[in-house]
């Protein structure tokens, strides 16, 4: 759920984290690209707006969680 | 270039909030903004062009809107997108509608194709079990959608070729080829009509389902 606070060290508050998938460390511009690339979107900018918006988006819902970054995630 | 599109993307974005002041930005302006920063934030990338999610049709763009209002379509609208759909839909061109099941089980099994990381000229697969149930067998299958287990037995379809069977059978051509000729808003992908599955997919996707002798109807 993209509107409410996952909770610390959950979504937001979990990245940059080294993704075991694909074995290298990923900051979130990297995670958002790879969020778009699944869902067919076309290639998205890494510093465009709609993902500079997008992670502002989901780090203001995550205030007041607490970070595990750096993390490992699946 | 960068600090350029942020200037005008702020600028056009501060004109256009305070053109709506007392109300807040309209729909067509809140829309207009998402396109500008759209165009600037995504580029084409392999087979996969920006042209596919600014180029979406009035199916799409209506069911949108309605989802973002939080509203549903109004019967009318609904009914009418059903029918565009409808009419939309190729039937197979050599009267066949059953494939192959084995076929069709492994289409529905493959997700893959139509990111900028798989290869075009590979076949698309259906993803089907990402929303369904079908063969018993199959433990990883998603909740999105209806489970299809014994999809074609719960129907009454003991013999497909047969004159009782041909409504079910075209139905389930339609509803493969284009979901929302029946749900104006089904979050079920318009297999066929988008291109994902080409004809030959869908009649053995077709057979997964109503063949007598497809693990489906065990």
């Amino acid at each position: 759920m993209l509107t409410k606070n996952p909770g610390d060290g959950l979504g937001f508050a979990a990245w940059p984290a080294y993704r075991v998938s694909n074995g290298q460390m990923w900051s979130m511009q990297l995670r958002l690209n790879d969020c778009y690339r699944q869902q067919r979107f076309p290639y998205p900018g890494f510093g465009s707006d709609a993902t500079i918006a997008l992670s502002t988006y989901l780090g203001v819902n995550a205030k007041g969680a607490a970070s595990i970054a750096p993390a490992i995630k699946r | 270039m960068k600090k350029n599109t942020l200037f005008v993307l702020t600028g056009l974005a501060t004109a256009l909030l305070l053109a709506g002041c007392a109300t807040g930005p309209s729909v067509a302006e809140l829309n207009a903004l998402t396109n500008q920063i759209v165009k600037s934030s995504f580029r084409d990338q392999s087979h996969v062009k920006v042209t596919r999610i600014t180029e979406t049709d009035e199916t799409n763009l209506a069911c949108s809107e309605a989802d973002v209002a939080g509203k549903p379509l109004d019967e009318k609208t609904a009914r009418a997108i059903e029918a565009v759909n409808l009419k939309a839909i190729k039937w197979p061109s050599d009267g066949k509608f059953i494939g192959d099941w084995k076929e069709g089980e492994k289409i529905a099994q493959s997700g893959r194709g139509l990111t900028w990381s798989d290869d075009a000229k590979m076949a698309n697969g259906g993803n089907c079990y990402n929303c369904h149930q079908m063969d018993k067998k199959e433990i990883s299958f998603g909740t999105i959608g209806p489970s299809l287990y014994n999809y074609g037995k719960i129907r009454g379809v003991t013999d497909p070729a047969s004159p009782a069977s041909k409504a079910m059978v075209e139905y389930t051509w339609g509803k493969i080829w284009n979901a929302k000729a029946y749900n104006a808003c089904s979050n079920m992908p318009r297999a066929g009509h988008m291109g994902i599955l080409n004809e030959t997919q869908v009649r053995h996707i077709v057979g997964l389902l109503l063949d007598p002798k497809s693990p489906v109807n065990q």
